[in-house]
């Protein structure tokens, strides 16, 4: 019998509250920086006479360095900031679009006037759900593409649980660095290369293309979705089983009837194999066929050669 | 495969070239150079060993250094950032720009997988007898107290021209490679099935690579984006197969019965191959476009591909289409409607096994049959994402979308079962100050028939009537099986997903992550049985942006997944 879940409590719980809290900050939130109207561009000489040091630093990073070079497009405080007049005259913050206090959209379509192949990206990347560029960017950053952290770190920066998953006993290197979560993610959208339907499985096979088939012997699970058995960040059990061989297993399959035997313990020395000497166990055929299913079914994932007993040639252990 | 190789090499040359032309050209380079130094140490106590899958149960202090080049000057460009951590796991890429039209990149990684042992200590067993017949199950390992793993290779390269057509236009083509390679050694477990219970351990070595070669061309011509792929995929092994010799057919623990035991098997008392690696062979085409359309923008693809398992000539044929319409009506208003429909057809098999039993009495029966695969199906779906700007710091986005998948042979010639997916989608994004931001979404799927295995799990009421084989009078236990188990599936038929999270910047420099995901995956709609799976997991982290070369980061969660679901014992022995 399942026990039901109480799900009507969850909400009253986590949900109510956060969305309460939501609705504070709605209240709370700062007005809306706009780029100042009737301003003119006075040019990066005048930002700099106050923010010297961000001149400094600017010329670090890959805006910068294009710049020193002459010919790619330039790009000065304005390019980003807008019209400075009217800010150089009063010297007030509010007289100046500054991009980093600004909502999501001005954000993003500040830094699409240059980067318009990523606003070509098809559909809801991800630039829209987050927050804008300056969650993962940070425009006076020297850091390569400016971004924030590199590699996987930057992902596990709001992907906080993710991260916990990727530490579970099997996992994707992705913790040890040897892999990164943008081999299997388009972080700003778009298909996936190397896949052709871009669908989970094919992004999943596009690695392990051994798993691909097409086999004489076939799991009917392989072929439908890889996630029915494996959970690719990590888990708790081996090779990214949702659950431990053999439960996952018999989740759809019966155990094979000689489970149910009673065993003797003695000294191995059967008349046909006496060379295959050992203890047999009392409790021996449980232990064997419900510890591991694939160390039988070893093919587990298809195979072209049949299996030995003419009644079951696709067993999958050839 | 020499000639894929050949290509390859050129690619990499290539690369290898353009980047040397690219560092030559830059007058006086100012490279901006980093040394990274450190290091970790692992201890392990009472730890079981292939839980450290790639820290291979090494109790050890760890080196790592990397090492960073970049230059940029005019258009040309190079970068290079490199780690060594051994001689099994290191990592290094390289991008250049040689100018506006040519740039390169080139990877490579390796890292080490334990692959760990099976020891087969599990697999004595004997049954209780009152006379020396009865069952018995032995293990043999033929390389005992062996390491086995392999070692990662993965070599990428890319090299990307843009050739100016006109002033205006531009036709950019891109070479891209990938090969991943394992080098190492495995285990192979041989099963030799019930005619000996003998299971025997192997140690063999592992020398299998995957190549992709594509190709990719991409033009405009004013508003019309045209492109077209072209991509091969080979997969292979340079090990020999192992071969293993199955023993002869008889009784495991008397010897006897050679007769009746050898009528029971595909093979006895010969050597075969065991565990044969896939030879397989991928081409794929793409063609797409994209056009805008009053305030939007039409997209269309066209992709078809073949994958060939080169022992025997079976195929695996897709071809497949979709359309994307994507709209802003207006600042506040966007919306992306989608439609996708692929067809698989995997072929199917005639699988020719000798007779049950043949020549004995109440035996002859003929088992062969025809593999249909449930690969064979057409899919179909259509999803629709609207955004709604509610204000200037918040979003609201909606998603439905339904999804089919109409299998020809599901599992079972004949069965033509379809399941089908609907789901919604409601999700909220708040930013109150810059790097502050809520999201909450809530997602909820039905599906009806999710993916199930029919007749393979627990025994169900009114299952007729058992009929004895002619000849012998007698009821044989693969006919028991076939009445006496239903149907299962582990997939839901109802889901229900929760997704909070809050990122709050505390202070200038510090910022705090929180949020909470809970799903709910139910399905009550077999007879046989329900199944129900909850996952709740709530994190936290604070991230510290100290300047730009030092951050701190901490943070936790946790992940409860708690399943109900069925276990089936068998109830009966034959």
């Amino acid at each position: 019998m399942v026990n039901k879940i109480r799900f009507v409590n969850f909400p009253a719980r986590f949900v109510y509250p956060l969305f309460i809290v939501a609705i504070v900050l709605f209240c709370l939130s700062p007005p809306l920086m706009a780029v100042p109207e009737d301003a003119d561009y006075v040019g990066e000489e005048a930002c700099l006479m106050c923010h010297d040091a961000y001149g400094e630093s600017f010329g670090k990073t890959v805006h910068g360095r294009a710049n020193i070079a002459g010919e790619a497009p330039v790009v000065s405080c304005e390019s980003c900031h807008g019209p400075g007049s009217k800010h150089t005259e009063s010297g007030e913050p509010a007289d100046i679009f500054n991009p980093g206090k600004a909502n999501s959209y001005e954000q993003t379509e500040t830094c699409n006037t240059c980067h318009e192949k990523l606003k070509g990206n098809f559909g809801f990347s991800h630039l829209d759900i987050a927050g804008g560029c300056s969650d993962c960017h940070i425009v006076h950053s020297e850091n390569e593409q400016l971004l924030v952290k590199q590699g996987s770190d930057l992902c596990f920066g709001c992907h906080v649980e993710v991260r916990g998953v990727f530490s579970m006993p099997s996992h994707h290197p992705v913790l040890e660095d040897r892999l990164q979560c943008y081999d299997c993610h388009q972080v700003h959208g778009g298909g996936a290369k190397f896949t052709s339907m871009d669908t989970e499985r094919e992004l999943c096979l596009s690695c392990h293309v051994d798993k691909q088939g097409p086999f004489v012997f076939e799991h009917d699970p392989v072929n439908e979705d890889c996630s029915i058995c494996h959970n690719p960040h990590g888990s708790v059990a081996d090779n990214l089983l949702i659950q431990a061989d053999p439960f996952i297993c018999m989740s759809c399959h019966p155990l094979h009837f000689h489970t149910s035997l009673d065993g003797v313990e003695e000294e191995s020395s059967i008349r046909l194999h006496p060379d295959r000497g050992g203890l047999f166990t009392k409790d021996g055929f449980k232990r064997s066929m419900l510890t591991k299913c694939t160390q039988c079914h070893t093919q587990i994932h298809g195979s072209d050669l049949p299996a030995q007993s003419i009644s079951g040639p696709g067993g999958l252990t050839r | 495969m020499n000639k894929l190789k050949f290509i390859i090499a050129i690619l990499v040359t290539s690369i290898f070239i353009f980047t040397a032309v690219s560092i030559a050209q830059i007058e006086a380079p100012d490279i901006q150079t980093t040394f990274r130094i450190g290091g970790h140490y692992t201890t392990l106590d009472d730890y079981y060993k292939k839980a450290g899958e790639f820290y291979y149960g090494k109790e050890d202090p760890f080196p790592e250094f990397g090492l960073s080049l970049y230059s940029m000057e005019d258009s040309k460009s190079f970068n290079f950032s490199g780690d060594y951590f051994d001689k099994k796991n290191m990592f290094g890429r390289l991008n250049v720009m040689a100018s506006d039209i040519l740039k390169g990149s080139f990877s490579y990684r390796s890292f080490y997988r334990n692959k760990g042992t099976d020891l087969l200590e599990n697999l004595m067993a004997k049954e209780k007898p009152d006379t020396l017949v009865g069952k018995s199950v032995t293990h043999e390992d033929t390389a005992p107290g062996a390491d086995y793993g392999y070692t990662r290779h993965e070599i990428n390269s890319d090299l990307e021209f843009k050739i100016p057509i006109d002033n205006k236009h531009d036709l950019k083509l891109i070479a891209a490679h990938r090969s991943i390679m394992h080098k190492g050694t495995e285990q192979k477990i041989v099963t030799m099935h019930c005619s000996s219970c003998h299971i025997q351990s192997h140690k063999v070595d592992v020398d299998r690579k995957s190549h992709n070669l594509s190709l990719d061309a991409q033009t405009a011509f004013d508003r019309l984006e045209l492109g077209y792929g072209i991509e091969y995929n080979y997969y292979d092994s340079d090990v020999k197969t192992l071969e293993v010799f199955y023993d002869t057919a008889q009784h495991p623990n008397t010897g006897g019965a050679i007769g009746e035991f050898d009528a029971r098997m595909n093979y006895n008392g010969e050597k075969v191959e065991v565990a044969r690696e896939p030879k397989t062979e991928k081409i794929s085409h793409r063609l797409n476009l994209k056009i805008p359309t009053g305030k939007g923008k039409l997209a269309g693809a066209f992709i078809t591909s073949s994958i060939k398992n080169k022992w025997n000539d079976l195929r695996i044929r897709s071809n497949g289409g979709l359309l994307k319409y994507d709209v802003n009506f207006s600042p506040e208003l966007h919306l992306l409607v989608d439609a996708k429909i692929n067809r698989i057809t995997n072929d199917e098999i005639f699988i020719d096994v000798a007779p049950w039993r043949e020549g004995l009495t109440g035996g002859g029966q003929d088992l062969d049959y025809t593999r249909y695969s449930n690969l064979t199906r057409t899919l179909l779906s259509s999803n629709a994402k609207l955004k709604y700007r509610l204000g200037p710091f918040s979003d609201l986005f909606f998603q439905t979308g339904y999804e089919r998948i109409k299998r020809d042979d599901y599992p079972e010639y004949g069965l033509n079962d379809k399941t089908t997916k609907f789901y919604g989608e409601l999700k909220f994004k708040y930013r109150f100050v810059r790097l502050s931001s809520l999201r909450a979404k809530y997602r909820f799927t039905s599906i009806d028939n999710p993916f199930t295995i029919f007749g393979k799990l627990l025994e169900y009421r009114g299952n007729g009537t058992l009929f004895p084989l002619p000849d012998n009078g007698k009821v044989n236990y693969f006919q028991r099986d076939e009445i006496r188990y239903g149907n299962a599936t582990n997939l839901p038929s109802l889901k229900h997903d929760i997704d909070v999270s809050m990122n709050v910047k505390a202070i200038k420099k510090l910022t705090i992550t929180g949020g909470v995901r809970y799903t709910l995956e139910k399905n009550d709609d077999l007879d046989t049985f329900d199944y129900e799976r909850t996952t709740l997991s709530p994190s936290l982290s604070f991230n510290l942006l100290g300047g730009p070369r030092w951050s701190f980061f901490a943070g936790g969660s946790l992940f409860k997944q708690t399943a109900n679901a069925p276990v089936a014992f068998a109830m009966f022995d034959g």
